[in-house]
């Protein structure tokens, strides 16, 4: 019964990891990009200027905040709402402000505009000098919405794996009776064997992070995956959503009274905001329906150097500038911010937010090294089919090939991304676009290429080209931009220069698995003993 | 079979359930006891998924599955009742 019940497992956590996997690789990939997704951002828009004194070097958070409402007041009265953003965290790297329409007749959401403030002239701007790029978010937007398709139908996909994963990650544990030990193993290579205790190891070494943000994931869209506790509670579909978020957040949800009643002084709320928080200064703040007798503002404290996960908010009441009660946060709510928190790294700092980095990396390998040891493991029996005479079956053909196509093509596929962003003239009128198909025009391409050539050849080819598409990164930046290494260092722009020093990084990793496939391609033969050994594992644990 | 579909009937059951449970055990308010209980959701999927495998037979499976999910459904009545 034991055994069988291992197996029962084995079986489920071989079968969820293969159909989720390769979607899963495509996720985790961008979601780890989405850790840098501002530095991309800024990457991406070369034309900004080096990172320098904060260009609000000239105004304090009064001034700024008073011109601000000059400004949102003149050109957008009848806003939805404003949002109010100080140039202290990496999420703003500019002092900015944007106003939303209200809301349309058929109820779709208004206009976004955007500005931001122009230290030159001392007064905000709608035109950004920068070229229209996709930038880190349309990456991060990937992870959890694909792309090319509508967006109910990415997110569900895209909730379908990371359901699998889960199931995949439970079973994974229970299957593996020797979790500890085998931990400390590595038999190196040893073909099938190497590449399980490959996988254990990326696997065991950041469970617990794996947990977290599989389990997160689902969180984001809950109400989507389970709308069943909505529309017991309140109703089906949207509406039920929206009652549900009115009742959690009532700031969030405020219909305008239709009386009008002037905003109170938006830098005395401020001073309000961080003398409540002795001191801690202001990140920015949201105005709900400015210029009407129901205007709410809420404050954001800074985040950074903060060890709070959740972001302090203070809710206050526009038209009279007092403290309002409406922010009332249940133990519920406050979970799922926590998990929401846990799973984008709000809250981390540079430390931090590298760990998560390389947390989410070794995701990446975990799914890499689990896609792989299924072929592995199947290995010996289709060579067998091969010397009998038959061809390989074509499933483990199948998987071989998109093997190679999603582990080193998608990261060639990134990298073109980024020469897009390059190559493309800063002029051209659908460059946005054309930066992601340019994206997956290449993928298209990396994941045809290898049922053309002899399994080991293509990985050997694409490695080598996803090395030298990110170690030609930083050059193609300096012939393109006035933003290559010798200038970004010596200013002591770390975001830029980092932007291609892990360029540089990812080359060299590439150019290093290349030459070791390819070392392993030329190698003679295993030698029997190693092919036995291989074949009675494969007979021990077929399932 | 009985895990993919059953495994969410099941799920989708007890967070309904649970959302009008809650209040009327734990005194809790109505939009919390729902967000509790669809953040739990996914601990009963994943849970009915790994049973349903781990059982010896698909007429166990799908026996264990149904009357769960009769119990279940027997409790929302309930909940329903005045």
């Amino acid at each position: 019964m034991k055994e069988g019940f291992r197996q029962c497992m084995a079986w489920l956590h071989t079968w969820t990891g293969l159909v989720a996997g390769w979607v899963l690789f495509f996720v985790f990939v961008t979601g780890t990009a989405g850790y840098f997704n501002y530095e991309i951002d800024r990457w991406m828009r070369p034309e900004l200027p080096l990172a320098t004194a904060s260009d609000l070097s000239s105004l304090d958070t009064r001034q700024a905040i008073e011109k601000a409402q000059a400004y949102l007041q003149a050109n957008y009265p009848k806003a939805e709402f404003w949002n109010i953003g100080l140039p202290v965290e990496r999420t703003q790297p500019q002092f900015s402000v944007f106003a939303r329409e209200a809301r349309k007749p058929d109820g779709s959401a208004g206009r976004v505009h955007n500005a931001h403030y122009d230290p030159a002239s001392g007064d905000f701007t709608a035109d950004s000098p920068a070229r229209a790029t996709g930038g880190g978010q349309l990456l991060y937007r990937m992870h959890y919405l694909l792309h090319y398709v509508p967006d109910e139908a990415g997110i569900w996909a895209v909730g379908v794996c990371t359901m699998l994963m889960l199931i995949a990650i439970v079973s994974g544990v229970i299957t593996h009776k020797k979790i500890f030990v085998d931990f400390f193993t590595f038999r190196r290579a040893k073909g099938q064997r190497s590449w399980l205790d490959a996988h254990n190891l990326v696997s065991v070494t950041a469970l617990p992070f794996f947990i977290m943000i599989t389990y997160s994931g689902l969180v984001f869209f809950m109400t989507d995956y389970m709308p069943a506790g909505v529309q017991a509670s309140y109703q089906a579909g949207e509406a039920g959503r929206r009652q549900l978020l009115a009742e959690l957040v009532p700031a969030s949800y405020i219909e305008p009274s239709g009386q009008t009643a002037p905003l109170t002084a938006l830098s005395d709320i401020v001073r309000q905001a961080e003398r409540h928080w002795n001191g801690a200064p202001v990140s920015g703040m949201l105005v709900r329906n400015p210029g009407d007798a129901s205007a709410l503002v809420t404050v954001r404290a800074q985040r950074e150097g903060r060890d709070a996960i959740g972001i302090p908010r203070l809710v206050f009441d526009g038209a009279t500038g007092e403290i309002s009660e409406h922010n009332h946060w249940g133990g519920a709510l406050e979970t799922r911010d926590v998990l929401l928190s846990l799973h984008e790294g709000r809250f981390a700092g540079l430390s931090l937010r590298w760990l998560y980095f390389l947390a989410s990396l070794l995701g990446c390998a975990m799914i890499a090294t689990g896609l792989v040891l299924w072929t592995a493991k199947r290995k010996a029996k289709q060579e067998k089919r091969l010397k009998a005479g038959q061809s390989m079956e074509f499933g483990y053909r199948l998987v071989r090939c998109l093997n190679v196509g999603a582990i080193a093509g998608l990261p060639v596929a990134m990298a073109a991304y980024f020469w897009a962003n390059r190559l493309i003239p800063a002029e051209f009128a659908d460059r946005r676009a054309w930066e992601a198909h340019a994206m997956f025009i290449v993928w298209g391409v990396t994941l045809v290429y290898p049922a053309f050539r002899s399994h080991l050849q293509a990985w050997v080819d694409e490695l080598r080209l996803a090395a030298l598409a990110f170690a030609l990164l930083p050059l193609v930046n300096a012939l393109t931009t006035q933003l290559h290494l010798g200038v970004t260092l010596p200013a002591g722009d770390w975001v830029l220069a980092g932007f291609d020093l892990v360029m540089l990084g990812l080359g060299a990793v590439f150019a290093y698995a290349a030459h070791e496939v390819s070392r392993k391609r030329k190698a003679p033969r295993q030698a029997p003993k190693n092919a036995r050994h291989g074949a009675g594992v494969q007979a021990g644990e077929a399932s | 079979m009985a895990a993919l579909f059953g495994g969410y009937a099941i799920s989708a059951l007890a967070t309904a359930a649970l959302s009008l449970l809650l209040p009327r055990i734990l005194g809790a308010g109505r939009a919390d006891a729902v967000l509790a209980a669809t953040l739990a959701s996914f601990v009963w999927y994943t849970v009915v998924v790994i049973w349903v495998f781990t059982t010896r037979s698909a007429w166990r499976a799908w026996a264990g599955v149904v009357s769960m999910g009769l119990v279940l459904g027997l409790s929302l009545l309930l909940t329903r009742w005045p």
